[in-house]
């Protein structure tokens, strides 16, 4: 296992910038998760680890050593990493132990060996017994752990994951998802994943890096990144958020339009910042200033949408509260951060 | 309407398609048995299998490797190429022949006129003019397996060790194998049933070598109950070489399933990375296959209709447009014979689309055992070789020859006097082009489109002519021409199936070939690889760059 250090990274497709001087380093035996949405340059700068895309200027270090830099370029099959593919890239004419144990076929590794170490790959990844299908033979979860152990069988330096559980359905995703995370602390194996889905983001990775237009726009801890964002873009890619403008401040007691007090201290003025709420940062209490509106049911919460002082906000509750829609409620703030607007 | 439906499809697919393509073939069969002793020579069957042997092994290092260059190379000039290399197998191969009759004879071909080194009148011969011909048929499907292949396939190799060239090796070649071996199948099955070239550079060649088709040709045209019997002989044994490459090839193709390469995200493979230098060299190298398979031929065939005198040089000097006026005006059959042909090839091509739309959307919409059936009627065929379609036809439905089976019913074809017989054998053969295309640009078409005319209001009928036909249409307009440009000039069939005075291109360019009169077929050589290139240039234009070539 070795770390990954990324020194500003670019990278152009014609005239497009894609990368704009990523810097990033994932410490040994660290997940690290890149989040964005399409085109933010997440796949990009997963493939330049990787050595499929050659970065236009920095340098990439698996350990001590330099693989891609100026006048170097190591070639993917020379870095010793394992990848796994969002479409799992499984390939359809090896049986699933000619496809786990290919990284050994290509390095040589004796039979016996060989043998040995795809039935332990097989095991990890909870497909003991079925070297011997072909993929066509196995269902998506089943091709997606395949393509896990094939990642894993040569012990690489580091792991890099594109996408790996979107084409899942959601409960194959959950388990994967605890899988993953499971297996990575286990192992103590360096990862890089790529995720447009803040819920795998969040449950997998030590650290999440936002990005956005190519840069990184935060990086953290999963929770300090959730619960202290430092832009509006960031709290909403990590999940949803009520963005509710300013009427006054008062030292550090901050009314919106929509008639929400809360205790912020800052030097924010009222024009060019917004106070940003998640849904569970809200409670409801007897009172009046905000009309429920709708009231779903969603087993491990009720959401609801209330209308304050003509605007919509966001509720998480649980799922006890009674509320129905056209109830009086008053809405209390007990987290909250502000954050400035963005043009 | 319910009722009147069935039978008016019944009357007018599905009886022609029994009576002239299903019935002819069990007459063939039927009357194999009295001809036997025609297998006790099998020179032509073992001469038809080394030429479709060896054809393929031609087509197989030219277009696969062919395929490899333009997917994964980044050539200079890629989509020039790429068209260049497609055109041979547009134009028939018939005429290429003809090209390579006048650049290659012993006696006074032009590449030997600096001393006599090559004889195109030789197996040899016949196998580079139809390799030549045919290698965009293996070239094409590998092209398109290797540009649909998920780029991360052969990513996640590199990713576990393996070298570029390991990766082809381990992955890239085995995932191509089902169209590498569609593509082998093909061309085997095309030499096979081909009559014009091994007939023209073997059969009346020197060496008088003799293929199944040009035997069957031969003993018809000497004629009588025994040689007509043992035509239909050889003809079952074309039959049975036929089936046997298509079964092998069914299987080699036969888990399709499990080399399903295309994956939702269909990330495109990256090109490999070559230095320029040797980018370069492998571009030249395909130019020359162009040169040679294109350029080199056409260029003759161009050069030669302008001759004023064979042999008197070939500089400028002896150029004129003398041929032309000859061929076109003095050569009192020659415009007949063109419009004949136009006729003959744009009603086949409508017939062809109309059935073949009929049928696909029956078997698209209705999929039951009876469309199955009449889908695979109307696919057989094409693989079935013209000269048995060509005899069939004429067992079964010509009076010239005495097996008439039903006397009354060949009355209404002979009233076409032979055209009427040429345009069911063209029917028969192309339609599979026809369903096909229909076929695929349906699947196309999502069912919801139809569903929501009907919930509309619309009856099914007017659905499918409001709404399915007018987004079929680009396919369909492909498909007619795919059934009319090698109907244009279709030899085998024509030349068995012709009646007298009614000339058709085919036995007019057979004609003059044969008159050793090679600027007057040159002649008109030029007129249809002209025509067949400007049609392909329409086939792409109507289906944006997707079908044609």
């Amino acid at each position: 296992m070795s770390s990954i250090a990324l020194t500003k990274i670019s990278k152009s497709f014609g005239k497009t910038r894609v990368l704009e001087g990523i810097d990033l380093n994932v410490a040994q035996g660290e997940v690290v998760a890149l989040l964005g949405p399409s085109g933010c340059g997440k796949s990009t700068l997963v493939r330049i680890v990787a050595g499929l895309d050659q970065a236009d200027g920095g340098e990439v270090r698996l350990g001590d050593r330099l693989v891609e830099g100026p006048g170097v370029h190591v070639p993917p099959e020379a870095r010793n990493l394992g990848m796994v593919f969002q479409s799992y890239a499984v390939w359809p004419h090896r049986t699933v132990a000619q496809n786990v144990g290919y990284p050994l076929h290509v390095r040589g590794t004796s039979r016996s060996e060989r043998d040995e170490r795809i039935r332990r790959a097989l095991e990890l990844v909870h497909l003991d017994g079925l070297g011997a299908r072909y993929p066509h033979e196995l269902s998506g979860g089943q091709q997606q752990r395949v393509a896990l152990a094939r990642a894993l069988v040569g012990e690489p330096e580091v792991l890099l994951l594109d996408e790996p559980l979107s084409n899942l359905d959601a409960r194959l995703r959950e388990e994967m998802r605890r899988e993953l995370a499971e297996l990575s602390a286990r192992l103590d194996i360096t990862v890089l994943l790529v995720t447009h889905d803040q819920g795998e983001a969040l449950a997998i990775a030590d650290r999440v890096a936002v990005m956005r237009k190519g840069r990184i726009a935060q990086l953290g801890a999963p929770e300090d990144t959730y619960r202290r964002p430092n832009s509006l873009y960031v709290a909403e890619a990590l999940g949803p958020i009520n963005v509710l403008e300013l009427a006054n401040i008062e030292g550090a007691r901050v009314t919106t339009r929509a008639g929400l007090t809360a205790d912020v201290a800052s030097d924010a003025t009222v024009d060019g910042f917004v106070l940003a709420v998640r849904p569970e940062w809200l409670a409801l209490e007897a009172g009046e200033g905000a009309i429920v509106e709708s009231s779903t049911f969603l087993g491990e919460r009720r959401e609801l949408i209330c209308k304050a002082g003509g605007v919509s906000v966001r509720v998480a509750a649980p799922p006890g509260v009674s509320a129905r829609a056209g109830d009086q409620v008053k809405l209390v703030v007990r987290d909250a951060i502000l954050l400035a607007k963005e043009g | 309407m319910r009722r009147l439906l069935p039978i008016a499809l019944i009357a007018t697919v599905v009886l022609p398609l029994l009576a002239f393509g299903l019935f002819p073939m069990i007459l063939v069969i039927a009357r194999a048995f009295d001809g036997l002793d025609a297998l006790s020579e099998p020179t032509a069957l073992w001469t038809t299998l080394s030429l479709s042997f060896g054809v393929t092994a031609f087509t197989l290092l030219v277009g696969v490797p062919a395929a490899f260059a333009l997917a994964r190379c980044e050539l200079p000039g890629q989509r020039r190429l790429r068209t260049l290399l497609t055109l041979p197998s547009v134009v028939p191969p018939y005429l290429m022949g003809i090209a390579w009759l006048d650049l290659a004879n012993p006696r006074n071909g032009i590449l030997n006129l600096l001393g006599q080194w090559v004889d195109i009148y030789t197996q040899a011969g016949i196998v580079w003019v139809l390799g030549l011909c045919f290698f965009p048929l293996v070239m094409l499907p590998v092209l398109a397996t290797l540009e649909r292949m998920d780029a991360s396939l052969e990513e996640s190799a590199r990713l576990s060790g393996a070298k570029p060239l390991t990766v082809i090796r381990d992955i890239t070649l085995p995932l191509a194998m089902p169209s590498i071996a569609a593509g082998a199948v093909l061309v085997f099955l095309a030499t096979a049933a081909t009559f014009g070239v091994p007939y023209l550079l073997g059969t009346a060649g020197p060496r008088r070598i003799t293929v199944l088709t040009t035997a069957i040709v031969d003993h018809i045209t000497v004629g009588g109950d025994a040689h007509f019997s043992k035509a239909m002989a050889l003809s079952l044994l074309l039959l049975v070489v036929s089936a046997a490459a298509t079964l092998l090839g069914s299987l080699a193709t036969r888990g399709e399933r499990k080399y399903a390469i295309v994956s939702g995200k269909g990330a495109r493979a990256r090109p490999l990375r070559l230095p320029t230098r040797t980018r370069t060299a492998i571009a030249a190298v395909l130019w020359g296959v162009v040169f040679v398979s294109v350029i080199l031929p056409i260029g003759t065939l161009a050069a030669v209709s302008l001759l004023r005198a064979w042999g008197a040089g070939l500089g400028p000097s002896n150029w004129s447009l003398d041929n032309y006026r000859r061929v076109l005006f003095e050569n009192k059959h020659t415009i007949p014979a063109l419009l004949n042909s136009v006729m003959l090839a744009s009603a086949a091509g409508l017939i062809a689309v109309v059935v073949g739309t009929v049928v696909a959307y029956l078997r698209a919409r209705q999929p039951s055992l009876k469309t199955r059936a009449l889908a695979m009627l109307t696919h057989a065929p094409y693989a079935i070789p013209g000269t048995v379609i060509a005899l069939g036809l004429l067992l079964g439905w010509s009076r010239e020859v005495r097996f008439i089976a039903f006397d009354r019913v060949t009355l209404a074809i002979d009233l076409f006097s032979g055209l009427g017989a040429l345009l069911a054998a063209y029917v028969i053969k192309y339609l599979a082009f026809g369903v096909r295309l229909a076929g695929s640009g349906l699947v196309q078409i999502d069912r919801a489109l139809e569903e929501a005319a009907r919930t509309s209001g619309a009856s099914r009928l007017r659905a499918a002519t409001d709404v399915v036909v007018p987004l079929l249409l680009p396919s369909l307009g492909a498909a007619w021409l795919l059934v009319f440009l090698p109907t244009l000039s279709e030899i085998t069939m024509s030349i068995l199936l012709v009646g007298p005075g009614t000339p058709v291109v085919g036995t007019i360019l057979f004609e003059l070939q044969s008159y050793a009169d090679p600027p007057s077929a040159a002649v008109l050589v030029v007129l249809l690889v002209g025509l067949t290139l400007a049609g392909n240039a329409a086939l792409r234009r109507i289906t944006a760059g997707r079908g044609g070539f």
